[in-house]
């Protein structure tokens, strides 16, 4: 951490929210400020609790996915898939090689998804509206493809307990193939900008230091651990289905400077989607035939019901590890559901990160976590 | 100045706004266009031909949503502020019957507009009582100290080199140099018109120096803010063509001059578009980055090209 010599002086309070358009989602920022300067900040959260694991231990095993896809808004593939996951591991149940290949093809979208929705958010708060408007372009495709498989460009429904809710449609492979090529074609001209735009890195680096020993203490995991130079991804760590895919984890600057800035987390959120781009380019062009779901589970004539048992299963989802604690009794509806969120632990470094940095920049460093106050109110 | 000369001056005065808030709607139709070009989008096309009356139909929608504020905005201030402004028309070299003020100091009244017009939000932030919208206003006068003087230093030396303010002397001096134009008569003119364009552009609040106003809507008049800062960016541009890019030319017996020049309004439009065309590929800076680009660069930089406008001044007395 930087060591800074405040001017004394009489300091203000301010206080962002709930509502603002610096903040990712519905929350209070209570800031004390000397000059420009934050000298401390204190978060506090809770207007957008939905009580979702009450909502899916009040419903049906069968309706669970769905209620649990509406944890995040950006990327509900993976909250869907956590808890479906969780689930298997429950019923022990083995996934069709196809189904999971579906699985890592949604996911990955997912990932590019999400992914792009930062850097947009990241030219909003800069104020580069031509690159707001290339990735909401780019996002434009992503969620043609969504649409193509789900029927719903957001809240998707896709993934059930035992695989996917339908097969994808033919001819998938191939548009998922051609947008592969676009993105990659553009993500060139967004990386030239965030690394060569002197006036954008002037922005960007040497602010919101978060440090490896920050990392481990608030238990940050996803692009922003990694940009603080923690390779941890669940997909190489226990990502089974990604066992036989060739990709590489990018680390950030924290690799070598055990911390890193705000820079770093745009350029690694960067990789990660040519990193995303390689593995669709590996499974979409051969994906394997066969069944797209584990025989008949959670079909009418086999209606789903867990049996008694506790799973935990962990994704790597856009903004970190996405956990999952399941407790069944082998009724008709969960005991226990538990959702472990990524954004709950990166927003408890925001008062450490935002002190000592400048006002003007708190949307800049809030929006360099890629936080979903959606999914820590849960 | 009888009552003939009265009348006279007043239609013309008139005419002038007119003539004004007309161009305004088509520069603004076709920056909408361009900017939506760039980024990928068609940009407005429901109103009149191809969108062409989408600004005018924007300008009455504000209006319909109390865009000339409420109980609470300060509209003393930003109506001064537009009489102001529509006053500096008078004062502009923008050919024909232009500047209706005949002096040796004419310059300097749109100038110092110009300058007042750049604070005007700062004092609307200040006085609005609300501590946020205070440090905005806070903002924009850092900002103005920071780049007022540079803009200063660069105007003296277009004074020094034309031997006076009156922009009768200025643009006479400009005929003189390559293509009519100050900022091509030498390095030093090139690097003062550089300084006063990057300059103006921060004062007049536009991108990539825009300062966002955390006034709560519920304290502003969004209309006239519309109109006030597009008409300061419009006066830094005018400003900026009659110091240092020729002003109305010396081409008036082939193009129509009245109420204006179309050959200076051309070039006044086309530097506020490319202003807003380069401006929009960069990110906003953040205040200290402005002013260490004011204190640290063009200030250094403005008084060193005056240094040597005063060594060739006495180089040529001394000649």
């Amino acid at each position: 951490m930087r060591r800074i010599d405040f001017i004394p002086s009489t300091q203000t309070a301010i206080r962002i929210g709930p509502i603002d358009p610096v903040l990712p989602g519905p929350m209070d920022l209570f800031l004390e400020m000397d000059g420009e300067l934050i000298v401390s900040a204190r978060v506090r959260t809770g207007y957008l609790h939905r009580g979702i694991e009450k909502v899916i231990q009040e419903g049906p095993w069968s309706a669970a996915p769905v209620a649990a896809g509406r944890l995040e808004g950006e990327s509900p593939f993976f909250s869907e898939w956590v808890f479906c996951q969780a689930v298997e591991s429950i019923m022990r149940l083995d996934l069709p090689e196809r189904a999971q290949v579906i699985r890592i093809t949604l996911a990955e979208i997912t990932r590019i998804l999400s992914h792009l929705g930062f850097l947009r958010r990241m030219a909003e708060l800069l104020e580069i509206t031509p690159l707001y408007h290339y990735c909401s372009r780019d996002r434009e495709m992503i969620m043609d493809l969504l649409e193509l498989v789900s029927g719903s460009r957001w809240g998707m429904n896709y993934c059930v307990v035992g695989g996917v809710r339908e097969d994808v449609t033919d001819g998938f492979q191939d548009r998922v193939l051609d947008a592969v090529g676009e993105i990659r074609y553009r993500l060139k001209e967004y990386n030239d900008l965030f690394v060569f735009h002197r006036a954008a890195t002037a922005r960007l680096q040497e602010t919101g230091w978060i440090s490896k020993q920050q990392i481990y203490r608030f238990g940050i995991t996803g692009p922003t651990a990694r940009a603080s130079g923690e390779a941890y991804d669940v997909r190489k760590e226990k990502g089974q289905q990604y066992r036989s895919l060739d990709f590489e984890i990018p680390l950030g600057s924290g690799r070598e400077l055990n911390r890193g800035d705000v820079h770093d987390r745009v350029l690694i959120r960067l990789r990660e989607v040519a990193v995303s781009l390689d593995i669709l380019n590996q499974v979409c062009g051969s994906m394997p035939k066969g069944n797209w779901k584990a025989g008949e589970v959670g079909s009418p004539r086999q209606p789903l019901v867990a049996v008694a048992g506790e799973g935990f299963a962990s994704v790597e989802s856009p903004r970190g590890v996405l956990g999952c604690h399941v407790v069944s009794d082998g009724g008709k509806t969960p005991v226990r559901v538990h959702f472990i969120t990524p954004s709950r632990n990166a927003l408890s470094v925001v008062p450490l990160m935002l002190a000592g940095e400048r006002l003007e920049d708190v949307g800049l460093l809030l929006a360099s976590l890629d936080l979903s106050i959606g999914e820590a109110d849960a | 100045m009888n009552l003939s000369e009265l009348l006279t001056l007043s239609v013309q005065m008139v005419y002038a706004w007119v003539a004004f808030f007309v161009v305004t709607i088509l520069y603004r139709f076709i920056e909408r266009k361009a900017l939506a070009d760039i980024e990928a989008r068609i940009g407005p096309r429901r109103v009149g031909m191809s969108g062409l009356f989408q600004p005018a139909v924007d300008w009455v929608k504000i209006l319909a949503k109390a865009g000339y504020g409420n109980r609470s905005t300060d509209r003393p201030l930003l109506f001064i502020g537009s009489l102001m402004l529509l006053s500096a028309l008078c004062a502009l070299p923008l050919g024909g019957a232009f500047p209706l003020l005949d002096s040796s100091l004419n310059s300097w009244v749109p100038l110092i507009l110009f300058f007042l017009m750049s604070q005007l939000f700062s004092l609307v932030d200040l006085r609005s009582g609300n501590l946020v919208s205070m440090l905005s206003g806070v903002r924009r006068l850092i900002l103005f100290f920071g780049f007022f003087l540079p803009a200063v230093l660069s105007v003296l030396h277009v004074y020094l080199v034309s031997g006076g303010s009156s922009w009768a002397m200025i643009l006479e001096q400009q005929q003189k140099s390559w293509m009519g134009w100050n900022a091509l008569a030498n390095p030093l003119g090139a690097l003062s018109a550089f300084v006063f364009i990057i300059s103006g552009v921060a004062l007049a609040s536009v991108h990539p120096f825009s300062v966002n106003s955390l006034t709560p809507r519920t304290l502003r008049a969004p209309l006239i803010e519309d109109f006030l800062s597009f008409f300061c960016f419009f006066l830094w541009s005018a400003l900026s063509v009659g110091l240092f890019f020729g002003g109305p030319g010396s081409f008036s017996e082939y193009l129509p001059v009245w109420p204006f020049s179309i050959l200076l309004l051309f070039k006044v439009l086309f530097l506020m578009m490319l202003v807003r065309m380069l401006g929009s590929s960069f990110s906003r800076l953040r205040m200290d980055q402005a002013v260490r680009l004011a204190w640290g660069f063009l200030v250094p930089l403005a008084a060193a090209i005056l240094m040597l406008d005063s060594l060739w001044i006495v180089k040529r007395g001394l000649g």
